[in-house]
């Protein structure tokens, strides 16, 4: 049987990332991308949470078909990333583009949440993974 | 792959939803099982099965072309 998913200790979690975030923001001179990023992740934490509790109740969150999926859709991603990262490469070795860490690191960044999320939901509309 | 997972479900009286709970995945699992468009491990097959009170070969039927 799989292990049902506790969505009341996923909710308490974000509460208190969301609140620490606050508390940083509010009592200390803390960088603030670091207090927004907990704020936001504490936020994408409960709302996520609340919505999977509403559709699956008390059911699972993830199974083996969530998971295959999951799997899959990261493995494609990482040859994606792959893909533009070895491009990223050659247009820096020729000189075409100058960018900096921070640009790079941000265009791998954006490719792997987005080529995984959209392979996910295109595993997801077909089924399976062959 | 075909299944008859529908059939039996329907002998017992059983909801997707409710199948999905006893065998312990998420009911689109078991909707798309019903379809024919999801390979299941054999530990679910065997459980899906279980809980139909049938076989894992009258349950999941396989073509010729289905095993190339």
């Amino acid at each position: 049987m799989e292990k049902k998913t506790n969505y009341r200790n996923r909710i308490i979690i974000g509460t208190l990332i969301l609140l620490i975030g606050i508390f940083l923001e509010v009592a200390t001179n803390i960088d603030r991308i670091i207090t927004m990023s907990l704020i936001n992740a504490g936020v994408i934490v409960i709302l996520i949470s609340y919505h999977y509790f509403i559709k699956y109740k008390s059911g699972p969150a993830q199974d083996e078909w969530t998971r295959k999926i999951g799997r899959a859709g990261l493995a494609y991603s990482w040859i994606i990333t792959f893909m533009i990262t070895t491009i990223l490469f050659w247009i820096d070795y020729f000189g075409w583009l100058h960018m900096s860490v921070r640009q790079v690191l941000g265009i791998i960044f954006f490719t792997m949440i987005i080529s995984g999320n959209l392979f996910q939901l295109h595993f997801k509309r077909q089924g399976d993974v062959e | 792959m075909r299944t008859r997972i529908k059939e039996f479900r329907a002998r017992y009286d059983l909801t997707q939803g409710q199948l999905a709970e006893k065998v312990g995945v998420r009911r689109e699992t078991i909707g798309f099982l019903e379809k024919g468009k999801y390979n299941p491990s054999l530990k679910l097959a065997y459980k899906v099965s279980q809980e139909l009170k049938t076989s894992i070969e009258d349950l999941f039927i396989f073509e010729e072309e289905d095993l190339q």
